[in-house]
C-alpha cells in the first residue's frame, strides 16, 4: 500500500513536470517559429547583401553567382516544412527567380493565375533580351522594365513595342514578332481551374528552418552574415562582458536595496523619512543616458575630476580588470536600488497591515523582531520573483550603457546585428533570450515554490481546495 | 529553512561595497595611457574583418590599406594614380592578332624589393592566385566578381616571375584601374597545400567545369574557410608596411610597423607615399558615442577623432586650451548629396516642373543648418575636387520667384484653390504632388522637411516618406518613388558614369535611378568611357554634365567637409580619400 503510494506519488511528479518542461519545450518551438518567420518578412536581399555583389547589374556572370550565393546560404530551399499556396502558384515558387525579383513575379501571377502561361511570358523576354543587339536593348529596355502589371502589359504591347518594331532590321523583326506573340499569349491565356484552391505541399527537411535550427542546437549556431564568424563564438564574449557588467550590478543591488527598505520600514514617520521616499524616487527618475554622460564628462573629462586613470572606460572590454566596469555600475545602480529599496518598502508595508502582523504587535512583539521573523521572509517571495524575472532583462544587456561606455555586450550586439542585419545572430539572440526568460520563470516558480508551500502548482485539479 | 537575516545594518554593506570600489580602483592604477609611440585613432564603428576581398565596411578599408598593398592605387594626397608594389605605371599594348585580338595588354613588373614577411618574394604568381581566390563559388567576394569580368586572363612571365600581363576584354577609361586595383595575397601562406594551383583562372570562369569542381570537397571547404576568414591576425599578412597586431572584438585593433619590411629597401628616388610609414604602433580604439570620443580625445586617451559634429568642431577651435592641444582641420570626402528625380512620373516629367522644385530648394540654408557650414555645394554629378568638375556651371539659386515663374510657363496653376498647382494632361487633372523618399537618418528627414516647406510655397506638395534602410534600396530598385534623397560615394580618378546615367542602366539592373538619358547623352557616356586622351575626355566629362544640368535630371545639393581633430603632438594632414586622413604619413612633433 505505502510502496503504491510512493509509486503513485512519483508518478504524478513525473506527469507534473514533464508537462511543465513540454510547455517549456513548446514555447521555444513557437518563438524560434515566430522570429524565423519575422526575420524572413523583413525587407532586404540577403543575398546580394551576404555575396558583395552589390546592386543587380549587367555583368553576364550576376545571375549565375547570384544563384551560387542562394545556395551556399541555403536560401534556395522553402522556408518550412510544408506551405500552403494557392492552386495557381507551383510548389517550387520559391526557387524560380531571384529573391529581389519574387515580388514582382508574384503580384503579376496574381493577375494571371496561370503559372506556365506566366513562365512562357518571362522566359520570351529572357529570349527577348538575348537576341536584340546591345543599342536595340538600350532602347527597349526601359519601357520593359517598367511593367509591373497586365494593364501596363497591355498598353506596352500596343504603344511602345509597336513603335519599337517599326525601327528594327529584319532580324530584329522576328525576334520581336515572336515576343509579340507570347504577349499576346499570356493576355488571353484564362486562370487555371479552381486557381484559388488552398494546396498543401509537403517539403520535408531539406528546409531553411530546419538548417536553421540544426545549426543553432548542435553547430557553431551558423555564421554571421557580416563577418562570417560563428554565431555562438560572437554571443560568447558579448554574453560573458554583459554577465559581468548587468548582472553584478542586478545583484548587488538586490542586496543593497533590502537594508533600505528595512530602514525605511523601522523609521518614523516624519521628514526624514519622507525626505528619503522623495529622493528615492528622484534618483529613479533620472535617465540613464544623462547619468552616464555627465558621468563621463565630470568624471573622466579633463577639466574636471580627470580620473581617466582610474575608471579606464574604453578599455574595458575583453580585459581581466574590474576597474572599468565601475562607472557603468555607478551609473546603473542608483535607480535600480532605488526602484528595489521603494518595492520591497512597499511590500513590507503591505504585510505589516495584515490582521496576523497587527495581532502580532499588539501582543508586544516588535516590529524590529516581526520584521527579521515575519515579515521579510513573506515579502521576499515577491521580491525574489521580481529578481528572477530581472536577470533574463539584465543580460540582455543595456544599450545606453554599452554604446556610451564602449562596451561590447548583449545589447550593443543586438543592436548591430539588427543595424547590419545580420539574422543569423539575431535569430541566436531571439532565441537565448527566450530561453533565459523562461528559465528565469521556471526557477522564480521553483524558489517561490520552495519558500511558500502554498504557491506550489497543484498536483491535480480534482483534489480540491481548502476555503 | 533558513531564515532571512534582520540585523544587517545598510550602512555595514554600504561600506563594504564602498572599501571595494577603492580596492578595486587602487589596482589599476595605471591604466594604460597613450603611449608616446602610438597613434591612438577612434574609430566609431568596428571593422567586419580584416580582409579586403571580403569586407563590406567603410573602417575595414581604411585600415586594410596599411596592411595590404596593390599594383597601382591612388595618391592619399595628390590622388593621383601611382605604383605601389608595380615598378611603374603598366605599358599597355593593344593585341591586334591571335586569341586575344582586340584586347588590351597591361605589362606589370612588381618590384624587386617586394618581399612577403617569410623573405619569399612577391610574384605574379600571388596576384594569380588572389583573384583564382576571388573566383572560388564559395567566396562571397562579389565587387571583386564584378571587376574581374573585363579580365579574361593574366599571364605571369616563367622566365622572371615579377613580369605579368593582365589582358582586359575591353577598352574602358578604367582600365588601369581595373588592372592594378586588386590586393595582392600570399599564396604560400593561404594555400600551403596548392589546392588553387593546378586549377586554372579560365577554369573558375567557366559554368560547366566549376560544377565539376564542386564536387572536389577539398576545394569547397578551401574556400569556406576562406569565407570565414579576416578575424584572425595570424592568416592576414599583406604586403604593406603594417601588420594585425592584436583585434579585441568590441574594443581596439592594434597594428605595428613591421621592422623589416621591403618598402625601406627601396631607393630615395623610387619612394612615394606609400613608402612612408611613421608610426611604430596605430591603435584604433572603438568609441561609438561621439560625447565619449570628445571626451577621450581631451584625456589623451586618443589622438585622432574625426566625424566630429559642427558645433563640437566650432568649440574646439574657439577654447584656448583646446586650440593649445589639438590642429583642427577639415577634409573633401568623395561624397556628395543630391535629391533624384523619377523623371517619367506625371508632373516630373515636365522640365519647368523639375526647375521649379530646383529653384525651391535653399541649398545654401541646408549648408548652414544641417552640415554648419562645412559642405560644399555642387552643380552635377561629379566631385568639385576632380579636375573635369564642371566649373563654368552656375549653383541654381534659391529663388522662388523664378520657381513660380517656371510653373507658370509650364501651364501649371492652382484652379481649385487647394494650395497645390495643376493641369489638365490627356483630359485628367495632375496635381503637382510628389512623394520624397529618405531614409531614416536624421539628416535626410530634416533635409526633406526644410524643402517641403519651401514648395509648399510655390504650390507643390511633398509627403515625407522616411522609411528603414533596406526598404528604401527596395522602392528604389522598383523605382518607386517621386523624390528621392540619395548619397553618392566617388573614387579618385574617373568616373564610370554608366551604371547611373545611361539609359541602359534605368530597368531593375542598373541604377539609373531618375531614368535621365537619351541617345545623344549615351551617345557621351559610350564614348567617354572607350577615350583615352585626357582632353577629350574632360571634354566629355563636361559635356555630359552640362547635359543633366539642362534636364535638371537631379537636384544637386552640396559635398560634405569631414571635421578631424588631431592632438598637436602628431604632425599631419587632411586627405580628400575617406577618412579624411592618411595615417601612415603622421609624424611626431
Amino acid at each position: 500500500m505505502n510502496s503504491n503510494t510512493n509509486q503513485n506519488s512519483i508518478w504524478r511528479s513525473f506527469v507534473r513536470y514533464g508537462r511543465y518542461l513540454a510547455q517549456f519545450v513548446f514555447s521555444l518551438f513557437l518563438l524560434a517559429i515566430l522570429s524565423f518567420f519575422l526575420l524572413n518578412q523583413m525587407p532586404g536581399d540577403p543575398v546580394l547583401q551576404w555575396s558583395g555583389l552589390g546592386e543587380p547589374n549587367q555583368t553576364k556572370q550576376f545571375d549565375r553567382r547570384y544563384s551560387d550565393a542562394t545556395k551556399t546560404l541555403h536560401l534556395n530551399l522553402p522556408e518550412f516544412y510544408f506551405s500552403i499556396h494557392a492552386k495557381c502558384f507551383p510548389d517550387t515558387f520559391y526557387k524560380t527567380n531571384e529573391l529581389y525579383q519574387q515580388d514582382q513575379v508574384r503580384s503579376l501571377l496574381w493577375e494571371v493565375k496561370n503559372w506556365p502561361a506566366l513562365t512562357a511570358f518571362l522566359n520570351a523576354e529572357k529570349k527577348l533580351r538575348n537576341g536584340l543587339s546591345e543599342e536595340s536593348l538600350t532602347q527597349i529596355s526601359k519601357p520593359l522594365s517598367n511593367i509591373k502589371s497586365i494593364a501596363e502589359l497591355r498598353k506596352f504591347q500596343t504603344g511602345q513595342l509597336r513603335e519599337f518594331q517599326s525601327g528594327v532590321g529584319a532580324r530584329e523583326d522576328t525576334i520581336v514578332k515572336t515576343f509579340d506573340a507570347d504577349i499576346r499569349s499570356i493576355l488571353n491565356s484564362s486562370p487555371v481551374a479552381g486557381w484559388w484552391i488552398p494546396v498543401l505541399c509537403w517539403h520535408g527537411q531539406s528546409n531553411q528552418f530546419h538548417n536553421w535550427g540544426k545549426e543553432l542546437l548542435t553547430g557553431n549556431g551558423g555564421v554571421s552574415w557580416v563577418d562570417g564568424r560563428a554565431v555562438w563564438s560572437k554571443i560568447d564574449n558579448a554574453f560573458w562582458i554583459t554577465l559581468r557588467l548587468s548582472l553584478t550590478a542586478l545583484l548587488l543591488s538586490f542586496l543593497i536595496a533590502i537594508p533600505i527598505a528595512l530602514f525605511l520600514s523601522l523609521q518614523k514617520r516624519n521628514w526624514l523619512h519622507r525626505l528619503i521616499l522623495l529622493s528615492l524616487d528622484f534618483v529613479f527618475t533620472i535617465p540613464l543616458f544623462w547619468l552616464a554622460s555627465l558621468t563621463i564628462v565630470f568624471v573622466l573629462g579633463p577639466v574636471y575630476f580627470n580620473l581617466a586613470d582610474y575608471f579606464p572606460s574604453f578599455e574595458m572590454a575583453g580585459s581581466a580588470s574590474w576597474t572599468g566596469l565601475i562607472l557603468p555600475w555607478i551609473c546603473i545602480m542608483p535607480g535600480l536600488i532605488a526602484y528595489l529599496s521603494r518595492f520591497l518598502f512597499k511590500l513590507l508595508e503591505e504585510e505589516i497591515h495584515k490582521p496576523y502582523a497587527q495581532q502580532a504587535i499588539a501582543k508586544g512583539l516588535s516590529r524590529r523582531k516581526w520584521l527579521s521573523r515575519h515579515g521579510l521572509r513573506n515579502a521576499a517571495i515577491p521580491y525574489i520573483y521580481t529578481l528572477t524575472m530581472a536577470i533574463p532583462a539584465a543580460i540582455a544587456g543595456s544599450l545606453v550603457l554599452e554604446i556610451l561606455f564602449s562596451i561590447p555586450g548583449m545589447g550593443r550586439l543586438t543592436f548591430m546585428s539588427v543595424i547590419s542585419r545580420d539574422w543569423p545572430v539575431l535569430f541566436a539572440l531571439v532565441m537565448l533570450n527566450g530561453l533565459l526568460t523562461l528559465t528565469g520563470y521556471l526557477v522564480g516558480n521553483i524558489v517561490v515554490s520552495y519558500l511558500d508551500p502554498r504557491l506550489r502548482i497543484p498536483e491535480s485539479t480534482n483534489q480540491g481546495q481548502g476555503l | 529553512m533558513r531564515s532571512i537575516p534582520g540585523h544587517i545594518s545598510p550602512w555595514l554593506v554600504l561600506a563594504v561595497f564602498a572599501i571595494g570600489l577603492c580596492f578595486a580602483s587602487s589596482c589599476k592604477k595605471s591604466a594604460e595611457k597613450a603611449s608616446d609611440t602610438t597613434l591612438n585613432i577612434r574609430i566609431a564603428a568596428e571593422p567586419d574583418r580584416i580582409n579586403p576581398m571580403l569586407s563590406k565596411s567603410p573602417v575595414a578599408s581604411q585600415i586594410e590599406q596599411l596592411i595590404y598593398y596593390k599594383l597601382l592605387d591612388f595618391d592619399r594626397v595628390t590622388l593621383e594614380l601611382i605604383p605601389m608594389l608595380a615598378k611603374r605605371m603598366p605599358t599597355v599594348t593593344l593585341i591586334d592578332t591571335g586569341i586575344y585580338r582586340g584586347f588590351t595588354a597591361y605589362d606589370f613588373e612588381i618590384r624587386v624589393e617586394a618581399n612577403w614577411d617569410n623573405g619569399s618574394p612577391i610574384t605574379g604568381n600571388d596576384l594569380l592566385f588572389s583573384i583564382k581566390l576571388a573566383m572560388h563559388p564559395e567566396v562571397p567576394a562579389g565587387s571583386w566578381k564584378n571587376f574581374l569580368e573585363y579580365i579574361p586572363q593574366v599571364e605571369v612571365d616563367q622566365n622572371n616571375q615579377k613580369k605579368l600581363r593582365i589582358y582586359l576584354n575591353k577598352s574602358y577609361l578604367l582600365a588601369d584601374v581595373i588592372a592594378g586595383n586588386f590586393e595582392i595575397y600570399p599564396e604560400y601562406l593561404l594555400d600551403p597545400k596548392g589546392i588553387l594551383k593546378g586549377i586554372s583562372y579560365q577554369d573558375l570562369n567557366d559554368a560547366a567545369k566549376l560544377k565539376k569542381l564542386s564536387a572536389d570537397s577539398s576545394f569547397i571547404q578551401f574556400g569556406q574557410e576562406f569565407a570565414k576568414s579576416g578575424t584572425e591576425a595570424s592568416t592576414m599578412l599583406g604586403s604593406g608596411p603594417y601588420k594585425l597586431d592584436n583585434w579585441t572584438p568590441g574594443k581596439e585593433l592594434i597594428l605595428s610597423r613591421k621592422s623589416d619590411w621591403w618598402g625601406d629597401k627601396i631607393s630615395e628616388k623610387e619612394k612615394n607615399s606609400f613608402f612612408t610609414a611613421n608610426p611604430s604602433r596605430i591603435k584604433y580604439v572603438l568609441i561609438a558615442d561621439e560625447l565619449a570620443a570628445l571626451t577621450a580625445l581631451r584625456n589623451k586617451q586618443i589622438d585622432l577623432c574625426n566625424d566630429i559634429e559642427a558645433k563640437e568642431f566650432q568649440a574646439l577651435q574657439t577654447s584656448a586650451e583646446d586650440k593649445n592641444t589639438f590642429n583642427c582641420f577639415t577634409a573633401k570626402l568623395m561624397q556628395f548629396f543630391f535629391v533624384g528625380i523619377h523623371m517619367q512620373k506625371p508632373g516630373l516629367n515636365d522640365l519647368h516642373v523639375r526647375k521649379a522644385l530646383a529653384y525651391a530648394m535653399p541649398v545654401d540654408k541646408i549648408i548652414q543648418q544641417l552640415f554648419g557650414g562645412y559642405a560644399e555645394r555642387i552643380v552635377g554629378p561629379i566631385h568639385p575636387s576632380k579636375h573635369y568638375y564642371n566649373k563654368a556651371l552656375k549653383p541654381i539659386p534659391f529663388d522662388l520667384g523664378l520657381a513660380k515663374k517656371e510653373l507658370n510657363d509650364g501651364g501649371w496653376a492652382d484652379t481649385d484653390g487647394n494650395g497645390i498647382a495643376d493641369k489638365q494632361i490627356d483630359g485628367k487633372k495632375v496635381e503637382l504632388s510628389f512623394n520624397l523618399l529618405t531614409t531614416n537618418k536624421k539628416l535626410g528627414q530634416e533635409l526633406a522637411l526644410i524643402f517641403k516647406q519651401e514648395a509648399k510655397n510655390i504650390g507643390i506638395e511633398i509627403n515625407i516618406e522616411a522609411i528603414e534602410a533596406q526598404s528604401f534600396q527596395k522602392r528604389l530598385r522598383a523605382r518607386d518613388f517621386d523624390l528621392v534623397n540619395f548619397a553618392i560615394k566617388q573614387y579618385p580618378g574617373y568616373v564610370d558614369l554608366e551604371p547611373s546615367w545611361h539609359s541602359k542602366s534605368i530597368g531593375e539592373k542598373g541604377n539609373n535611378i531618375s531614368g535621365f538619358g537619351d541617345a545623344s547623352s549615351d551617345a557621351i557616356i559610350d564614348s567617354l568611357n572607350l577615350a583615352t586622351d585626357t582632353k577629350e575626355i574632360y571634354r566629355l566629362y563636361r559635356e555630359i554634365q552640362e547635359k543633366i544640368y539642362a534636364d535638371q535630371a537631379a537636384i544637386f545639393l552640396c559635398s560634405p567637409l569631414e571635421r578631424i581633430a588631431l592632438n598637436k603632438k602628431w604632425r599631419g594632414e587632411g586627405s580628400d580619400r575617406a577618412p579624411g586622413y592618411f595615417e601612415q604619413l603622421f609624424t611626431e612633433r
